[in-house]
């Protein structure tokens, strides 16, 4: 597995496969899940899928009986759930807000 | 009285075949419609490499499109702009995707393949010689043809030994313009190469 420069966009993917790691999920699931368009999603699942961070799947129907064909769909990689925990929790802190100094009285120092 | 009724039989006529052309053409748009996200998908799949829009276009985005358009939620204007939205997305980055998707590793250069190549090349290379000496001919001949015509009566002779030269030139250089063009489509063919 490949290791991978997080942007924020990529953050809320991985927090979605993060949120249970055994559950497929499909582009257009993703797409409205994310907010995110088609334009930009495919391209990360695409990076992801090539540095091993994800393992593409197919979707367990009849596609007579549904009258459709089986989707594809992705899961995250053992390997790459903890790595995606590591890399958003960093993330996180990153992005965090500063904490605000401490009161003090008027006119005093400290 | 039975204007009337004919009145309103006709009218009631009139209204039926209206609606019924109604729906036929609301259906035919419907369906036309439909085929626009398809349109666009296929467009976007031209940018893939062979193997890449079977696992990509044929397994990936036709069957997410199929189910956006055949969802729970599609409902007509709807599903157009699901699908539309979906199509248009992957169009504008398909070169994006097609980076990342995995490639096939290309098969080994063999001798035989390389040997092949440098004998093209080298036969390339030659007709380019012949080429340009045949122009530098031509050039000379329809020189000595245009001073030729530029001479009086005695020089006649002259003339038609320009020009025949000049005609002779001129066919010699077309085979050869012939043959150029069946390299460069068998070096693009074979080898995937165009000449800059």
């Amino acid at each position: 597995m490949q290791d991978l420069d997080i942007t924020p966009k990529m953050a809320a993917v991985l927090k979605v496969f993060l949120e249970d790691p055994d559950q497929p999920r499909y582009g257009f699931e993703l797409m409205k899940l994310t907010g995110m368009a088609s334009g930009s999603l495919y391209p990360m699942l695409a990076r992801l899928e090539a540095a091993g961070w994800l393992a593409r799947g197919k979707e367990d129907i009849d596609p007579r009986a549904a009258g459709r064909p089986a989707r594809t769909n992705y899961t995250i990689t053992g390997a790459a759930v903890s790595a995606a925990r590591i890399q958003l929790a960093e993330l996180s802190e990153r992005f965090r807000p500063p904490v605000p100094g401490r009161l003090r009285p008027a006119g005093g120092t400290a | 009285m039975t204007g009337i009724l004919w009145g309103a039989l006709g009218g009631s006529t009139t209204f039926a075949v209206l609606a019924a052309l109604g729906d036929m053409v609301s259906a035919e748009v419907r369906d036309r419609l439909d085929h626009l996200p398809h349109a666009i998908l296929r467009l976007a799949a031209r940018w893939l490499d062979p193997d890449q829009r079977v696992t990509v276009y044929e397994d990936e985005w036709l069957p997410e499109l199929t189910y956006i358009l055949r969802g729970d939620e599609a409902r007509p204007v709807t599903r157009l702009y699901h699908g539309t939205r979906y199509a248009v997305g992957i169009l504008v980055s398909v070169r994006r995707i097609a980076c990342h998707v995995h490639r096939p590793a290309p098969e080994p250069v063999t001798a035989e393949a390389v040997e092949r190549f440098v004998s093209v090349i080298t036969e390339m290379q030659s007709l380019m010689r012949r080429i340009r000496s045949t122009e530098v001919a031509f050039d000379v001949a329809r020189s000595e043809h245009a001073a030729a015509r530029a001479c009086p009566d005695p020089q006649w002779p002259e003339l038609q030994r320009t020009e025949a030269l000049v005609n002779g030139y001129l066919e010699i250089l077309s085979l050869l313009r012939e043959e150029e063009d069946r390299l460069d489509r068998l070096i693009y063919d074979e080898f995937g190469y165009v000449r800059g």
